[in-house]
């Protein structure tokens, strides 16, 4: 689906357009938030507000062709949100620290163990490494940060994982990791 | 689709199924609540008109303070400044029979600063338990306020006002007895007030 955009397009034709960019990529644009927030209804909150972002600047000016626009504007949605409930809960900021959402998620699967036990910063390079499978530059430009210190971090982050796993999955993750 | 340089594979052999593990959960995940249609919000227009009004009305009041402080303090200003002060205008009458108070000045300011002055002037010259009766009853105003507070001051120092008067006349004579006697015109409504015994022997005094 070609979505190039040379001129601003008139309004009920843009809101056409961006409509069907809406439906290819909200299921994506949903599930890479709720990777880094790990609570879903949160997650279709924030994915209403990029959507709405991402309107208002589908209006204003012509977007590019890869979706990487659109996550960009999903990372800075879930990063602020995440920085806002931070200063909120100031008191309990210990809870959300990388590690002790574990608990929280003891219930939950092996990956989302794994990605509990991240800070948020490092569940969104693997959320959008993994998952949106985006090219090394689109990474970079998302988080602002150089190929090489990503890649330094995400093998730090997949060994903190794989750690994290070892720990407390005392099933079938363990055996797929060790085998 | 694109290149995967970051994902193209751990170094460590435990994590090479992390991505794959990852990829899977995720997938599986699925809004409840999130429309599968956009419907972009409407956004309100009131707001945009309203929003540069606090800045208006700052402006606005900048402008009014700066043309104030450019014209100079006016005249009612001053006055309530004066009135908040507790200095009284009328205390210039009062102050005329000590001899150091122009009477004729009817300047809120320059009143109420000579009505400052001569109660620290008669304290001065004057030796004395008595002096500072009068000069307290020199700082009331005797006749705009009407009797009672004149009356009230009138009772202890009746006989004193008598003394301190002649040493009081002492800056009259450069001037002509007439443009004294003019001079005090506006002030002779309060001297009713502080020699009322002396008014009421002057009575007889003039028919003969």
């Amino acid at each position: 689906m070609g979505i190039s955009r040379d001129i601003p397009n008139p309004e009920p034709e843009a809101a056409g357009e961006f409509e069907l960019l809406y439906e290819k990529l909200r299921l994506p644009v949903y599930r890479i938030i709720r990777g880094v927030v790990l609570d879903g209804p949160a997650a279709e909150d924030l994915t209403q507000k990029t959507f709405e972002r991402a309107y208002r600047r589908w209006q204003r000016r012509p977007a590019s062709e890869s979706p990487a626009w659109v996550y960009e504007i999903a990372a800075d949605v879930t990063l602020g949100h995440i920085r806002r409930q931070r200063w909120a809960r100031r008191p309990l900021s210990r809870l959300l620290q990388p590690g002790s959402a574990t608990a929280a998620v003891e219930s939950a699967s092996a990956a989302e163990r794994a990605l509990a036990a991240l800070s948020p910063e490092q569940r969104l390079l693997v959320v959008l490494t993994f998952y949106a499978q985006l090219s090394e530059p689109e990474v970079s430009a998302i988080l602002r940060a150089s190929p090489k210190a990503l890649a330094a971090e995400l093998e730090r982050v997949l060994g903190a994982m794989r750690d994290t796993l070892e720990i407390t999955d005392h099933g079938a993750a363990r055996e797929r990791l060790k085998g | 689709m694109h290149t995967r340089r970051l994902e193209g594979g751990p170094a460590e052999p435990g994590a090479q199924h992390l991505p794959d593990l990852v990829r899977t959960r995720l997938e599986s995940w699925y809004p409840y609540q999130l429309p599968s249609r956009f419907r972009p919000a409407r956004r309100l227009r009131a707001p945009g008109l309203w929003r540069p009004l606090p800045l208006v009305l700052a402006v606005v009041l900048l402008a009014l303070l700066a043309a104030a402080s450019l014209a100079g303090p006016s005249r009612s200003l001053t006055d309530a400044l004066v009135n908040l002060a507790g200095i009284r205008p009328a205390a210039t009458p009062t102050a005329h029979p000590q001899g150091a108070v122009p009477a004729g000045s009817s300047d809120p300011i320059t009143s109420a600063v000579s009505a400052m002055e001569p109660t620290r002037t008669s304290a001065a010259p004057s030796a004395g338990p008595s002096q500072p009766v009068p000069a307290a009853a020199g700082v009331i105003p005797a006749g705009s306020t009407g009797g009672l507070a004149s009356a009230s001051r009138t009772i202890t120092p009746a006989p004193k006002p008598r003394p301190p008067s002649p040493s009081a006349s002492r800056p009259l004579p450069s001037s002509p007895p007439s443009q004294s006697s003019a001079g005090r015109l506006p002030a002779q409504s309060a001297l009713p007030s502080e020699p009322a015994p002396s008014v009421a022997v002057r009575v007889p005094l003039s028919p003969s």
